[in-house]
């Protein structure tokens, strides 16, 4: 588990104990002969699905350091993107907890090429699920219930050597949702003033760790703690921070735009942030039909889907939500679905846009640092 | 309808092709094939047409010499050397003619539709609409190396789409630049299991305004080999099949819209027993091509063939006839055991298809030759079965052998035990700098070739065109290579 706790307010703190005892009750989990299923998605599969079939779902959030990242090109070619080189590098460090398998699926080619080096080189089982990437059609949404149908079925013989029981679902839909709403009570706070924009991007990851009743148990603590809303609006020009997922490690850029005290994180459309928890998914009827709509209709915080026009249409809906003045678009290097389409972005958003492209290497925080500045006091 | 009943597209006997006899078989240059051009009878210029059922034209004849498209600034062509039999200067004049007849196809009153990142399934269906012709805007990647210019790289970037994003960007600059092809009346672009560049670069095309549908290409067929499947649930290949075959369904939809037509299932059978006849052709060709020696047919050539495969290079029915005709002189080659280079020369596989054309005309230089090809279109000569309702047979050629889907040691099997069968002592992987494909993939491929062919493994990224920079390094990398491979066979 990476440190949380840099420039932390009150509330990481929080996280930062709740992942704690999140990590040794995992052990314990794993000890006792329960299947620790990780994925390098939040969306692929859903959660609820893992869960659902005995296994216990594990978010890979670790990588987002110069260290995991020079590790991972042991795997991988150079010009791998820098999450995917970070991501297997941990995994291969042995530093962390280590899963009886992974679910790969989701966004990119990169990320499916990845389940051959971790089923080869790091010997672990692994499914991949494909996640269909045209969306807004019927065959997308047939195709992807399918897919759920058949890694339900693998993932209940792995974790448990049983077949897939689809009625423990409902089950857990419905507590996912409720951990949605507790993010997104979090996110208003955000956008009040109450609560700080890097401080809600690490509660919102962790949720992909703590899984939904301890999130809910710990976003509770927070929220009765946060102070009121502030009379006046906040200080700090308002922005949207948007790009690919944000790994622990990873929050320089986040840092320094609310360091100065002249940015304001006040909304995101990140996979790992409180974006995805917008919308849940129907509590009536078929749990997996629900879910399948969910994923088929709403942008879950990636621009992956094909065509983009609902990812770039939650960038401008939050931007107006939050009264953003500008929009941080943070990738990575080598990332081509995000890295390839910053200049059309800047164009159709109509908000000023800083696309900063990076890897986890520290050598460039004295470059990025100087880019927000310049950019915030531009807008201020 | 069989494709053995295709008579009437066998090769041309022209009238007189017989006053222009193949010599032995020989590369000779750009001048050479100038100055023996000249003496090509033209009554067999005149016989070579694209588009025949335009009839005669002023425009549709396409037998020109390597130094016609010289001039027209694929420059190039000076730096390569050709097969000098009339099989291969008509391919060359087929395949380098392509620019010019999708314009000519919209004169004439024809819907170019632009296809990206699927390479041979969806053509089959294009071209069973009347009046539509398909094309992979995605094959501008070469356009730079033909030309020697960083034009499309240029301007590519100008649009925010740098070296970090492989050379299919040239797709997104032709269309920017609408001097390459004219504006196609639909794009299809495949997403799912592609290039994630070649993806980006799609999205970016959709977003320029054209006609647009989008296409799933599946991730996998069923259980991968070392991957965790249960054994009561291994996949369900029959599902993914009928999921692909809706696939095309929606598509042929889009397409039935755009010809005006209704979809027609027959037609469709008809247009896939002609697809059929060519993908048997290019798995012929290929076979005497990558294991006869003396070797009947240059590498450059042999490349030529294969990416006829993805879209019949705009005109599926003149296509079989240059396809027959090649195969007709290779066959007829290797009959006499006539051909080029040594008969000891050393046999390579090569995967990856070479951006810059120089490479593989280099391995032949230097002693080389193919035994294996893995271009990443294996799927456009994947069988089809004919006796299947067309839309599942294309759904099901496409799982047979697809380089797209699964995983590298699946894409790799084929063109390992190929390269074993004919004898490879080593391989060689050009790889595209910066391509999601290449970054996870060479080093496995790199693992899987050395142990299964006992042999060295060159594996390199293509240097971008215009300067000599980095591409003597690769030569030099080339030539060591070679060298290596022959003191290996001498010891």
């Amino acid at each position: 588990m990476r440190d949380e706790t840099k420039n932390a307010g009150e509330a990481t703190n929080r996280i930062r104990e709740a992942l704690e005892r999140r990590e040794e009750e995992l052990q314990t989990l794993q000890g006792e002969g329960r299947k620790i299923i990780a994925t390098l998605a939040a969306f692929a599969p859903p959660f609820e699905l893992i869960e659902a079939t005995g296994g216990v779902p594990l978010r890979l959030l670790e990588g987002g350091e110069a260290d995991f990242e020079t590790r991972g090109l042991r795997l991988l070619k150079n010009e791998a993107c820098s999450l995917l080189k970070g991501v297997l590098g941990a995994l291969s460090s042995g530093s962390g907890l280590r899963p009886d398998a992974v679910v790969v699926g989701g966004a990119c080619d990169q990320l499916r090429r990845a389940a051959e080096v971790i089923s080869r080189d790091l010997g672990l089982p692994v499914f991949e699920f494909s996640v269909p990437r045209a969306h807004g059609n019927q065959g997308a949404q047939e195709r992807l219930r399918h897919e759920m149908e058949w890694l339900g079925r693998e993932l209940a013989h792995f974790c448990r050597g049983a077949p897939f029981d689809p009625g423990a679902l409902g089950h857990r839909v419905r507590a996912w949702n409720r951990a949605r709403r507790a993010a997104r009570r979090l996110d208003e706070s955000r956008g009040a003033g109450r609560l700080a924009g890097r401080e809600a991007l690490a509660l919102a990851r962790s949720i992909w760790r703590l899984g939904p009743e301890a999130f809910l148990e710990a976003a509770g603590t927070i929220e009765a703690s946060l102070p009121p809303a502030p009379e006046v609006s906040p200080p700090g020009v308002p922005l949207l921070f948007t790009g690919p997922p944000v790994l622990w490690g990873d929050d320089t850029i986040a840092d320094f735009l609310e360091a100065s005290g002249r940015g304001r994180i006040a909304g995101d459309v990140l996979e790992t942030g409180t974006y995805p928890h917008l919308e849940e998914a129907d509590e009536n009827g078929d749990p997996l039909e629900a879910l399948a709509q969910r994923a088929n209709r709403f942008p879950l915080g990636c621009g992956f889907k094909r065509p983009d026009g609902a990812f770039v249409e939650a960038v401008r809906q939050e931007a107006r939500r939050w009264g953003a003045k500008g929009v941080v678009y943070k990738s990575l290097s080598f990332c081509a679905p995000w890295n390839h389409q910053a200049s059309r972005f800047k164009k159709i958003w109509g908000l000023p846009l800083l696309a900063l492209e990076g890897d986890y290497a520290a050598g460039q925080t004295t470059r990025l640092k100087t880019r927000i500045e310049a950019f915030l006091e531009a807008l201020s | 309808m069989n494709p053995s009943d295709l008579t009437h597209l066998d090769v041309e006997r022209a009238p007189d092709r017989c006053a222009f006899p193949d010599p032995a078989p020989r590369k000779i240059g750009v001048e050479e094939w100038h100055a023996r051009f000249k003496r090509v009878p033209q009554a067999l210029i005149d016989t070579y047409r694209y588009f025949r059922d335009a009839g005669r034209t002023a425009w549709n004849a396409y037998l020109q010499p390597p130094s016609f498209f010289h001039i027209y600034g694929m420059r190039v062509l000076s730096r390569l050397a050709f097969d000098n039999g009339l099989a291969s200067l008509r391919l060359w004049g087929f395949v380098l003619n392509e620019g010019e007849r999708l314009y000519r196809a919209r004169q004439c009153g024809r819907k170019v539709v632009a296809l990206m990142g699927d390479y041979g399934s969806l053509a089959p269906l294009v071209c069973s609409f009347p009046g539509l012709v398909p094309f992979y805007p995605d094959f501008q990647y070469w356009t730079p190396f033909l030309g020697e210019s960083k034009v499309l790289l240029d301007t590519a970037e100008e649009a925010g789409v740098g070296e970090r994003c492989c050379f299919v960007r040239s797709a997104l600059a032709a269309f920017l630049r609408r001097a390459y092809f004219p504006d196609p009346a639909l794009v299809i672009a495949s997403t799912g299991a592609v290039c994630d560049d070649l993806d980006a670069v799609a999205q970016r095309v959709q977003a320029l305004g054209h006609p647009f549908a989008w296409f799933e290409l599946p991730w996998r067929k069923s259980a991968h080999p070392g991957y965790r499947f249960g054994p009561e649930c291994a996949g369900d290949p029959s599902r993914e099949e009928a999921l692909l075959a809706d696939g095309f369904r929606r598509a042929a939809g889009r397409l039935s819209a755009l010809a005006g037509v209704p979809f027609d299932e027959g037609r469709l059978s008809a247009t896939l027993a002609k697809v059929e006849r060519a993908r048997s052709l290019i798995r012929r060709i290929r076979t005497l091509a990558l294991s006869v020696s003396p070797r009947p047919l240059p590498a450059l050539e042999l490349m030529q063939v294969e990416f006829a495969g993805p879209h019949f290079y705009a005109d599926l029915d003149e296509c079989l006839s240059v396809l027959e005709d090649v195969k007709e002189t290779v066959e007829r080659r290797a009959a006499a055991g006539i051909g080029f280079g040594p008969p000891d020369a050393s046999p390579v596989a090569w995967a990856t298809p070479p951006a810059d054309p120089v490479l593989l005309h280099r391995l032949e230089e230097m002693g080389g030759r193919l035994a294996a090809t893995e271009f990443m279109i294996a799927q456009s000569r994947a069988p089809l079965d004919l006796s299947r309702p067309p839309l599942e047979a294309l759904a099901s050629s496409f799982f047979l052998e697809a380089s797209l889907i699964g995983n590298t040691e699946q894409r790799a099997r084929a063109f390992l035990d190929e390269a074993g069968a004919n004898g490879a002592r080593g391989a060689v992987i050009s790889g595209l700098f910066a391509s999601s494909h290449c970054v996870s993939e060479t080093r496995i491929l790199r693992d899987l070739m050395s142990k299964r062919l006992d042999g060295p493994v060159l594996a390199f990224d293509v240097p971008s065109p215009g300067g000599r920079g980095l591409r003597n390094p690769v030569k030099n990398r080339l030539a060591a290579y070679m060298e290596t491979l022959k003191r290996r066979r001498r010891t």
